[in-house]
């Protein structure tokens, strides 16, 4: 079976009994107002947040059940916003992503250099691995949280708005690193404030009130009543290339 | 200048620099004083070829404990900034010298049979081992104290003003102590302003056990502050034992000020200034920060104490009086450029 | 009759002494209608010097730390420099209240309709002003002549012992442990100069210098007195001291638990003070 699945899972805070689950290999995007409890299905799912009822499987193993460096070694959290260490280097701040694999006292070894360079390679970091957080722009900076999250060599990598507050380009360029990380096989899900990014993923969940309201494919879940009745009656939905664009009329 | 170089190149450089510095504030420290002697006269009394206690018994100690004492405060700044993640932590203001202070006061009146007069020179003569350990009690639960009231550690604002309230308390309750019997006002400001006049061999040995304690976990360490800095939240998905890990460095923090204060009294600033100035030429890594203020901090101190028994020779200052005329300034420096950024 | 005349005399001379104007050590300017009958302390030197014009029943209240003579043990304490209770001062109705010329404790008063006089009592010089000051303050004028000239009486005997010790030993003198010494122009500077001691801290650093210690062990003292308890094993302690030569000797003189009242205040038992010093100094 495989996955990371969350069964029945009822608070903290705002969630009222969610079912979710997420296959190796498959990208699913989180859409849902603010306060939906999207950020705490999130957390509760990368094991900072113990649920009141029900449970989060990994691999069909309560996640409680892990220790948590191998926890940590599973599963790739990246929250939203800061801090960020601006006097860090980048290169140590990809490397902080194999304290699961090193613990506290664990040297590196080739293995832990070889994961290093794939993160800043496949985030295309790799040319400031030299410079400080600091002196980044915002796009650069994202993706240099992102190359320490999948330092780890996660099989399950979840992230909670990667691409608010970059432009349209880095953006896109997000975008497309998550969908390249699902066909190497991890599993990705992220939180998105944008359906139009959410409709390139394999699957969309949207979440209301604390519940799960729909879940499915893109062109299942972003129709346009479904939308008008989250975010008001001006939403329109057209496809492009069979994938739902959604737009505001007028 | 240093700005251009390749920052590899540049961190090399500050420790080099550190270390000549530390060697200067060796050699001035033990070269000058209240008594002129000698340059030849210092070497032969170092190399133990002619007998001079004023070289070997008072000012060698004097500058080893002082540069023990800054190594401590430096190194507790450097953790304290790490673990709140906060640029205005220190020893000073966030109330944990003070509440040393208070820890290694009160041992003293509960030995001295409640006879503050008993308490209030103990104090300045160094009770080694009990005295610290109560002042490393006083120090933790300042500082928790501090926490609770600040609401946590995010907000800079509330976090200083929640550190001072608790060093005011704690410290008027000091001076309370202290004043029971006589009229001791001299005493009193000695002991809130640093004095460094009495260090001697025993000295630097209990703060060389007390710094051999709780440095290197700290020092090891390092990387751990770096994982913080990405906050608590990563660092917790990190797989790393966040609670007991944040109370190991509190603790070791809390440890080298007690015993900075138990033989030195209260000297603030030396762990602001440190890290920070070091934050700017060597980056946020703290796997070089706690080092570099460790050497940093021992430097400060030796030559602010230096300044303090020179200035108006034979006469002293008191060495906190050095020490907050540089860090006010500083201090202030640092909120107006953290205004002009907000 | 004569004696009628000369008692008559003394009225009219008090009659005419108040109301009595003067200017206290503030500068500022105090008027006294009638000699004063319930009066406040709040200098210990200056309670003694009331008590020994023999005024000592006209006390209604003291600070904290006047403890002498006995008398004035059991009289309500108004609290010390730092921490006065003006409060309980202004209820006990004083027709004078006597302070010290630091703090701002006159105000509170002035502003409660007290009659405050603030006085200085620092130097040697000090102890005759004020004595003569408290003597037109009280009516008391003869007295305080005649207790100026007991005191230097006193002082004199005290210093023709010291006198005749054939030598002048050198002499550090340790009010705290910190360690603040004193200059040879504060009054216990004097007071080890009347003692024939030769004090090792030079005038230029003023009245209560920090010292350093590595001074103090060039100019290897013969002598140490301090005035604090636990001095002497403090002392012995110190890197670097147990070369010094009053260390060595034993010769460390330590007063507490009143004899450094003796020493520390300029009021009327000034002679006591120099005469523990003197055998200090010389043995007895």
């Amino acid at each position: 079976m495989g996955g990371l699945e969350a069964r029945g899972v009822v608070g903290p805070h705002a969630l009222l009994g969610v079912d979710l689950r997420l296959a190796p290999g498959e990208w699913v995007a989180l859409l849902g107002p603010n306060g939906s409890g999207k950020s705490t299905l999130l957390r509760v799912l990368a094991g900072l947040l113990r649920p009141r009822a029900g449970g989060v499987y990994l691999e069909e193993k309560p996640l409680a059940a892990y220790g948590s460096y191998r926890r940590g070694q599973l599963l790739a959290y990246l929250p939203q916003g800061g801090p960020y260490p601006e006097g860090l280097l980048v290169e140590e701040v990809v490397r902080l992503g194999r304290l699961p694999h090193l613990g506290l006292w664990g040297r590196e070894g080739p293995e832990d250099k070889e994961a290093v360079a794939w993160a800043l390679e496949v985030t295309g970091t790799a040319p400031f691995r030299h410079r400080l957080l600091g002196t980044l722009s915002g796009g650069e900076r994202q993706r240099v949280l992102l190359a320490r999250a999948l330092a780890a060599r996660p099989r399950y990598l979840l992230l909670d708005e990667p691409t608010t507050y970059l432009d349209l380009e880095h953006q896109l360029e997000v975008v497309a690193l998550l969908q390249g990380l699902a066909r190497l096989g991890v599993g990705v899900l992220a939180v998105l404030h944008d359906p139009n990014q959410a409709a390139l993923a394999h699957r969309v969940a949207v979440l209301k009130g604390g519940r799960l309201l729909a879940e499915g494919s893109p062109e299942a879940v972003l129709t346009e009543p479904f939308l008008r009745g989250l975010y008001g009656p001006r939403v329109r939905v057209a496809l492009l290339e069979g994938r739902p664009h959604v737009y505001l009329d007028g | 200048m240093t700005r251009a170089l390749p920052l590899a190149l540049r961190r090399s450089l500050v420790f080099l620099w550190l270390l000549l510095l530390l060697l200067l504030a060796l050699v001035l420290g033990v070269a000058l004083g209240a008594v002129p002697v000698p340059p030849l006269e210092v070497a032969q009394a170092l190399l133990g070829l002619k007998e001079d206690p004023i070289v070997t018994e008072m000012r060698l100690p004097r500058v080893l404990g002082g540069m023990l004492v800054g190594a401590a405060l430096g190194v507790a700044g450097a953790a304290f900034q790490g673990l709140f993640r906060n640029p205005l932590a220190d020893p000073y203001l966030m109330g944990s010298a003070a509440g040393a202070a208070f820890g290694v006061t009160l041992l003293a009146v509960l030995l001295g049979g409640l006879s503050p007069a008993f308490a209030q020179h103990a104090v300045f003569q160094g009770l080694p081992l009990s005295a610290t350990f109560f002042g490393f009690l006083g120090a933790l639960l300042a500082t928790l104290l501090t926490l609770v009231l600040a609401g946590g550690v995010a907000r800079t604002g509330e976090l200083v003003l929640a550190g001072v309230v608790v060093g005011s308390v704690l410290t008027g309750l000091t001076t309370y102590l202290m004043l029971q019997d006589a009229d001791r006002v001299r005493a009193v400001f000695a002991y809130t302003l640093g004095n460094l006049a009495f260090l001697g061999w025993p000295s630097v040995r209990v703060l060389g056990f007390f710094l051999l304690l709780a440095l290197p976990p700290l020092l090891l360490l390092g990387r751990v502050l770096n994982a913080l800095q990405l906050g608590e939240e990563v660092a917790q998905s990190l797989g790393l034992p966040l609670t007991a890990l944040k109370f190991l460095l509190l603790a070791a923090a809390s440890l080298l000020t007690a015993a900075a204060v138990a033989q030195a009294g209260i000297i603030g600033f030396v762990g602001l200034i440190t890290p920070h100035t070091l934050r700017r030429l060597l980056g946020e890594d703290y796997r070089l920060l706690l080092p570099a203020s460790a050497l940093g901090g021992a430097v400060l101190l030796v030559l602010a104490d230096l300044l303090a028994r020179t200035l108006t020779r034979p006469a002293e200052l008191p060495v906190g009086v050095v020490t907050t005329l540089l860090g006010g300034p500083f201090f202030l420096y640092l909120m107006w450029r953290r205004r002009g950024r907000a | 009759m004569r004696k009628i005349l000369a008692f008559l005399a003394v009225l009219w001379a008090l009659a005419l002494a108040f109301p009595l104007t003067l200017t206290d050590d503030l500068g500022r300017t105090v008027t006294v209608k009638a000699p004063p009958k319930r009066i406040v302390t709040m200098l210990p030197s200056v309670t003694e010097t009331v008590c020994a014009l023999g005024a000592c029943d006209r006390l209604v209240a003291t600070d904290d730390y006047s403890d002498w003579p006995e008398a004035v043990k059991r009289l309500p304490k108004a609290g010390g420099l730092y921490n006065p209770n003006p409060e309980l001062i202004v209820s006990l109705k004083p027709d004078l209240v006597l302070v010290s010329k630091y703090g701002r404790l006159y105000e509170t008063l002035e502003r409660a309709g007290l009659t405050v006089y603030a006085v200085r009592t620092e130097t040697y010089e000090d102890i005759f002003r004020t004595t003569r000051i408290l003597g037109r303050l009280l009516g008391l004028e003869a007295q305080a002549e005649r207790l100026v000239a007991q005191i230097q009486k006193e002082v004199y005997q005290e210093e023709a012992r010291g006198a005749k010790a054939p030598s002048r030993p050198r002499v550090y003198y340790e009010i705290d442990p910190t360690p603040y010494t004193v200059g040879p122009e504060s009054f216990i500077g004097v007071l080890i100069q009347k003692a024939r001691g030769v004090n090792i801290v030079p005038r230029e650093l003023g009245l209560f210098p920090k010292i350093a210690p590595e001074f103090v062990v060039e100019k290897n003292p013969e002598v140490i007195v301090a005035t604090y308890p636990g001095a002497l094993e403090a002392i012995r302690a110190r890197p670097g001291w147990t070369r010094v030569r009053a260390v060595q000797a034993g010769r460390i003189c330590v007063y507490t638990g009143g004899q450094d009242s003796l020493l520390s205040r300029p009021g009327p038992r000034v002679a006591q003070g120099l005469r523990l010093l003197v055998d200090c100094f010389h043995g007895r």
